[in-house]
């Protein structure tokens, strides 16, 4: 003989169950999306901004004959930048190289490169184990033709 | 009764398997339009440069001689290889020029494409690749009056 009331109340113990492995899937997936959709959100813009730096450090570079004071103002310019964007300068590294002796027609490069953490993406490990680098270099030539320029 | 029970949540189902292809999509299209405006912003950021640098390979002996801003050969090659060496060979230099947006004030004009390869879109439409434009404006240093000065 088979007990009516259990088998009826083990039958009701299981409905729904279908729905909620259902729901439980579906937040994954919706978080497994939020992950990729914030993972791009969060790498796509540090790398114009790398780039924009990059791309400040060179020019600020190339305005001084001075090497003392072109390097200062290189920095400071990707530091400057880098901070408008929220990214923070301290994770970064800026690297401004003079291709040959610093003067007028000289070569000087500049590399940004900053790191973006997974930390805080959900699912963010299964993107990037590590911290992923960005970078950006741009050379430019320090100007030759500017001839009156009261202080370097 | 149990006909009911074995279709209970199968709309949902049905539901989720026709909106992850669609969620998905949506995902990848993302991944691609964002590739191709960072690549887009980047190039630019190239093509400026490429011009500012363009624009310093004057040709001094004509400037002196008939007071007229020409380039010298080099620009071409100085602007193709700051393009070059910003993208990664992504920017091709298609066009550079002196023109002349206001009277007797010339300009540098530089135009170049990108191209963005773009995974999702060639598993989608099979377009593998994405090409889009930039141009930049130099303008030539003014007050040179002898070579190097």
């Amino acid at each position: 003989m088979v007990d009516r009331p259990a088998l009826g109340s083990r039958l009701r113990d299981e409905r729904g169950q279908g729905h909620t492995v259902t729901a439980l899937t579906l937040m994954l997936v919706i978080v497994l999306l939020l992950g990729i959709a914030l993972f791009v959100t969060k790498v796509r813009p540090a790398q114009v901004s790398v780039a924009a730096a990059a791309r400040d450090c060179t020019r600020q570079a190339g305005l001084s004959l001075d090497p003392a004071r072109g390097l200062a103002q290189a920095y400071a310019a990707a530091e400057a930048t880098l901070a408008s964007a929220h990214l923070d300068p301290a994770r970064a590294t800026i690297t401004v190289t003079p291709l040959g002796a610093w003067g007028r027609a000289t070569e000087v490069r500049c590399e940004v490169t900053y790191s973006v953490s997974p930390a805080g993406i959900p699912f963010g490990w299964l993107f990037a184990r590590e911290e992923i680098p960005i970078q950006a270099t741009y050379t430019t030539v320090v100007e030759p033709w500017k001839s009156r320029w009261g202080t370097p | 009764m149990k006909k009911r029970k074995n279709e209970s949540g199968q709309s949902l189902v049905v539901m989720v398997l026709l909106l992850l292809p669609v969620l998905l999509a949506l995902i990848g299209l993302a991944c691609d339009l964002g590739a191709i405006a960072v690549a887009q912003v980047r190039a630019q950021d190239a093509a400026d440069m490429a011009v500012q640098d363009a624009v310093k390979a004057l040709d001094v002996q004509a400037y002196l001689v008939r007071q007229e801003i020409v380039l010298s050969p080099e620009a071409v090659a100085v602007a193709q290889r700051r393009l070059t060496e910003a993208t990664g060979d992504r920017v091709r230099l298609t066009q550079l020029a002196i023109i002349y947006p206001q009277a007797r004030q010339p300009a540098l004009y530089l135009v170049g494409e990108v191209t963005v390869e773009t995974p999702f879109l060639r598993w989608l439409i099979g377009r593998p690749t994405v090409v889009r434009q930039v141009q930049a404006l130099g303008v030539p240093a003014y007050g040179l009056e002898s070579a190097g000065d």
